[in-house]
């Protein structure tokens, strides 16, 4: 892609070498004309002098043919006919070329004439002058020359304005660009465009700051709805469960009851665990977890893994935990470290086939979770909202969203790899 | 024993009530702050379930005046899961225990049992459930005057069970009593199956009746 001044640059400077092309021929008709002219009238006011040179010489006629076969020959480029002409000639002008010796070298050379005559006394002679020219190719060369002279220190000038121009003349729109560029919707900033008394780019500007402003109160709007729905749902779900509940304590309860009841309980579950995962996302992207204390990774970790050791149990996973140092603090949330842990913890051991492998690592500043799997999950889409196969099995499709959202807000480096048969989840603190 | 239900969602307050109400608790509900105060300054409660939102007012409030009036009534805070805040605030105002939204009942009931225990019973806090006895704050088990060996699992099984005797609690209730928050982000709760189990023979051995029932594969149930 090209700038815009390149762009621009590109089409003055072919615009004016078309010009400057289409003048050479123009200006060499016109020096000719000119030259033509000039050499012209030389020939007449020659013409005249000649004559008045003869005229005050006075010669007897019986001399003058003699006398004029000698000046014949000492001119070059000047003929006089010694004859008296027969009738009075009139005066033409024309051009012609013809080969002469120059250097020793036979050249064609152009010739401006003038044939005419003059009068000595009762008889007319003829009179034939021939000018050399000014050379045609010399003088459409010198041109040519001249003009892409002239041409090149255009473009250098085109050049040099441009660079000035974009730096003068473009400031705002790049400052304007720079802001920009850095704009992050997620991080609830604010921008500042400031006026640069050009009227384009403060007109860009103030379209610019209310489209962002339009886009920041929808995208505010939006997570606050999520966060409204899903804090609302929150009640319903919660009398729900209970009514679920005093269903079981009923005096008449029977197996076919109960195991209708328990189908719905299980769907239930998935949704108040849906929602308390929409809840807390939404909470995580309206920054509702500022409180920062320092808290200890492994801490969080051993507690994890000892809440969880039962479903580790159930599974028959081989659980492989390998803690290099003591203490990893970080600063941080309490309920986002915690989230961040378990649920990768979660992830692990709802992705694990029985009588799998579950890896779990801490080092210096990372902390490793893997587990055994079959194939690679496509990265791009992995932490992507219910985008992955766990919706099917009962997950919440959000685990690995909320993952990776904690980490964009701490910001804690998250990345996923698949080795050794082992999908491998590590974050850098 | 009285119990105070101080809940705006009057569904959620009737349904703790009912649970409840099977036993020996009495059970009396307020749906406002005002309703509330009214009923605390005017009696006395054994434990009070105070959720933090109310229509007019805070809970947390309410804690605060309950301390200013120096009752010693067991106050379980009942609040929002992730407001870590309203826990420590609470915790820190005298509340007995806090029990994030939604549970389920026989959590509760569980919890109750022990406030009230704890609150009551300040030295010779022993629970005698027939040949079983607990000692609450020893956290130790005799049957027949002889201890009885508990994991802290199973020791937390019993707790649960002795809160709730008569009523079905539900395997996630157990799973979430033993796991915590993180049992409700899994549908599997199998591994409840084998603490109940051993729990179960650990009690025979000592010489106790079956007291703990399989109900339909949902859940379990004490019955003495």
């Amino acid at each position: 892609m090209s700038k815009l001044l390149h762009k621009q640059l590109k089409v003055f400077s072919t615009f004016a070498c078309l010009i400057l092309a289409c003048s050479i021929p123009s200006y060499y008709v016109a020096i000719r004309y000119i030259g033509q002219n000039e050499l012209d009238e030389q020939n007449h006011a020659l013409k005249r002098q000649i004559e008045t040179g003869f005229q005050h010489a006075g010669f007897e006629d019986s001399t003058r043919t003699q006398f004029i076969d000698h000046w014949n020959n000492m001119q070059s480029g000047l003929w006089l006919d010694p004859k008296p002409a027969r009738h009075l000639l009139s005066d033409s002008v024309y051009t012609i070329s013809k080969e002469i010796i120059e250097h020793g070298e036979p050249e064609t050379e152009r010739f401006r004439c003038l044939r005419s005559s003059i009068q000595l006394g009762k008889e007319s002679h003829a009179l034939r002058i021939e000018t050399n020219m000014e050379d045609a190719d010399d003088t459409i060369w010198s041109i040519s020359v001249l003009t892409f002279a002239f041409f090149f220190l255009l473009v250098l000038g085109f050049v040099f304005l441009n660079k000035f121009l974009s730096e003068k003349l473009w400031k705002p729109f790049n400052v304007t660009l720079a802001k920009l560029s850095v704009f992050n919707l997620n991080k609830d900033q604010k921008i500042h465009l400031e006026p640069s008394g050009v009227e384009e780019f403060d007109e860009l500007n103030r379209v610019v700051a209310r489209l962002i402003e339009k886009n920041v109160d929808a995208f505010k709007g939006q997570k606050k709805f999520i966060e409204n729905a899903s804090h609302e749902l929150q009640t319903p779900l919660a009398v729900l469960k209970s009514k679920i509940e005093l269903l079981f304590q009923h005096p008449s309860l029977n197996k076919d009851l109960s195991d209708q009841i328990a189908a719905i309980q299980l769907p239930l579950s998935r949704l108040s665990r849906l929602n308390k995962n929409l809840l807390l996302l939404a909470k995580i992207e309206n920054s509702q977890f500022e409180e920062r204390s320092p808290l200890d990774v492994v801490e969080v970790v051993n507690n994890g893994l000892e809440m969880l050791s039962d479903y580790c149990l159930d599974k028959a996973l081989v659980l492989d935990v390998q803690i290099d140092v003591e203490h990893l603090l970080v600063n941080s949330n309490r309920v986002l470290l915690e989230t961040l842990v378990n649920n990768l913890l979660i992830n692990a051991i709802q992705h694990t086939a029985q009588g799998g492998k579950v890896q779990v690592r801490v080092h210096a500043r990372t902390l490793l979770i893997a587990n055994s799997g079959q194939q690679a999950l496509p990265e791009s889409s992995l932490f992507e909202r219910f985008n992955n196969a766990t919706v099917k099995d009962g997950g919440s499709g959000l685990g690995l969203s909320i993952v990776h959202e904690i980490c964009l807000h701490h910001p804690w480096q998250l990345s996923y790899a698949f080795e050794e048969n082992k999908h491998q989840f590590k974050i850098q603190f | 024993m009285k119990i105070l239900i101080i809940e705006d969602e009057r569904s959620l307050a009737e349904d703790i009530s009912r649970y409840l109400s099977g036993e020996h608790y009495l059970c009396e509900t307020a749906a406002t702050y005002a309703e509330a105060i009214e009923k605390i300054e005017l009696y006395s409660y054994d434990c009070i379930l105070l959720d933090i939102m109310l229509p007019d007012g805070n809970g947390l409030d309410v804690l605060k005046h309950i301390k200013e009036i120096k009752k010693r009534d067991g106050v379980i805070i009942l609040s929002a899961k992730d407001a870590i805040d309203d826990r420590v605030k609470g915790l820190q105002l005298g509340a007995d225990d806090y029990l994030p939204k939604p549970f389920h009942h026989s959590e509760l009931a569980a919890r109750i049992f022990s406030v009230i225990r704890r609150k009551y019973f300040d030295n010779a806090n022993v629970f005698t459930a027939n040949e079983i006895s607990v000692d609450l704050l020893a956290n130790t088990v005799t049957v027949n005057g002889i201890p009885l060996h508990l994991t802290k699992k199973e020791y937390a099984l019993l707790l649960l069970f002795l809160g709730n005797r008569g009523k079905t609690i539900p395997k996630s209730a157990l799973a979430e009593h033993l796991s915590g928050d993180l049992a409700d982000m899994l549908d599997n709760h199998d591994f409840v199956y084998a603490h109940v189990k051993n729990l179960k023979k650990k009690l025979n051995e000592g010489g106790t009746k079956n007291y703990i029932k399989t109900m339909y594969g949902i859940g379990y149930k004490w019955e003495s």
